[in-house]
């Protein structure tokens, strides 16, 4: 892709498809709450929608009980031992 | 519930709005401010926070929305990578709604395509995995929230020496977007309610030069609706005060450093490119995130020849004005009627945070003696 390149118009342009929130448009956050250390990069952690492999690279330390906030899979960031429940939305 | 009754707690937000309503009055002005997040969106339309707001705070919603930003000639490159024999295409699940110019990802699954929805690009590393004989295509797409996880997911590929696995990079960051916005003539924002957890990863310091340069504040804030609000009475009592800074709302979550480990993974694995086009804000120097050189051969566009066609937005769609903030997703002259979240013409329609959605889902449930804002969606429509 350049900004060079001729531009073409588009013709029909119409997706069918059932109204829903996104199931993640990638910039859906969830708190989860570690319960299981895998790895030295893996736990499983509890979210609202259930248990699940989360990826802790990014963070330096992580134990048992740890709030994480995750993001496509990957915690981005540790979150306060209070139970807050952000999301985005 | 801790950290969610507080924060929609109706008392306090009321007293929020009075003490919001009491600041815009003593300055005796109107105010603009730009929410920069899909989130934010999502929270001021599902909360009723725009009509709660006294009449000279506007809110405009800008290209927060990774999903919104994407142009069509990067869903068909996309489509095109679904269609090459012995490819899997990943991808998240709003983006298989997204038009390209002809079709959308859904439309080539249905066709035969092997496109299948991930969580996770690590999710499309363990198809690649699982199946050695197909080459997996990961569609990325996102801001600083979601870019470390494919950076994770790149370094995980080469540690495992997984090469029949790519990525097709779409990421794009968030500060080129603010600039060309602030530069741009036809808006005269008076402040930004900052991305919450994009903020997590890059930190509060990359926005500096918003109140340095521009002379205008930023305040990064959460997504509970009493943040959002909060947000904004900091915005208004830095005018009140006769400050112009950037400060955190979101201090439970966010660091000002952001996340060091994040930031030097992304240096690692990505370039910036010299330019990138975003759907209604044309090309944006240094905005988009390619695959730097060590991870060459996990990038989709060096190892397929892609089409790589810009694509002009359908005349009806007005998501270019909408992601600029110059257009309220009811003034587009197909919202509601041939562009709804079941048929989408425009990205904005697509994701719950585009604005369109936000506000066909929220903004049309409105009580009865107050005007219309929706003249051309039915009453029966709006209450579906």
């Amino acid at each position: 892709m350049n900004a060079d390149r001729p531009v073409r118009p588009a013709v029909s342009v119409a997706a069918p498809g059932p109204a829903q929130v996104c199931v993640t448009c990638s910039d859906d956050g969830q708190v989860a709450q570690v319960v299981e250390v895998v790895d030295d990069h893996t736990v499983r952690a509890r979210t609202s929608a259930g248990v699940q492999t989360v990826d802790t690279t990014l963070l330096a330390t992580v134990a048992v009980g740890d709030r994480v906030l995750v993001h496509a899979g990957t915690a981005i960031t540790d979150l306060p031992p209070d139970p807050a429940p952000e999301s985005s939305p | 519930m801790k950290f969610v009754d507080e924060f929609r707690d109706p008392a306090a937000g009321r007293a929020a709005i009075e003490r919001i309503t009491a600041l815009a009055a003593a300055q005796d002005r109107g105010f603009k401010f730009m929410e920069v997040c899909g989130g934010h969106t999502h929270t001021i339309y599902r909360h009723g926070i725009e009509q709660l707001l006294p009449a000279p705070v506007e809110l405009v919603h800008g290209p927060g929305c990774p999903v919104c930003v994407i142009p069509m000639g990067r869903v068909d490159d996309a489509l095109h990578l679904a269609a090459q024999p012995g490819v899997t295409l990943t991808s998240f699940g709003d983006m298989m709604r997204v038009p390209g110019s002809t079709s959308t990802l859904l439309d080539a699954k249905a066709g035969g395509a092997d496109v299948r929805m991930v969580y996770s690009p690590l999710d499309a590393l363990a198809v690649a995995e699982r199946e050695p004989d197909r080459h997996v295509v990961f569609f990325a797409v996102g801001f600083e929230t979601t870019s470390p996880s494919t950076a994770v997911t790149l370094q995980r590929a080469r540690a495992l020496g997984i090469d029949n696995f790519s990525v097709f990079s779409n990421h794009v960051r968030i500060v080129p977007p603010l600039r060309a916005i602030l530069t741009a003539p036809e808006l005269d924002l008076d402040g930004f309610i900052g991305p919450g957890h994009v903020s997590t990863v890059i930190g509060n310091r990359p926005y500096q030069f918003i109140p340095d340069e521009f002379s205008i504040p930023l305040v990064t804030a959460g997504f509970e609706p009493l943040d959002v609000i909060q947000a904004i009475e900091m915005l208004l009592r830095q005018y009140d005060e006769g400050r112009c800074r950037v400060e955190n709302q979101y201090t439970r979550v966010v660091r000002d450093e952001g996340n060091l480990r994040a930031q030097q993974l992304l240096e690692e694995v990505f370039t910036t490119r010299d330019t990138f086009e975003w759907r209604g804000l044309g090309w944006i120097p240094h905005s988009g995130m390619a695959i730097a050189e060590p991870y060459a051969d996990l990038d989709s566009e060096r190892r397929f020849t892609l089409p790589g066609a810009r694509v002009e937005d359908p005349p009806a769609c007005e998501c270019g004005p909408v992601l600029r903030g110059v257009l309220k997703p009811w003034e587009c002259g197909v919202f509601g009627t041939a562009c709804t979240p079941e048929t989408p013409i425009g990205t904005c329609m697509v994701s719950s945070e585009g604005a369109c959605a936000a506000y066909y889902e929220f903004g049309r449930l409105r009580v009865a003696d107050e005007p219309d804002p929706l003249p051309l969606v039915s009453a029966d429509r709006a209450r579906r």
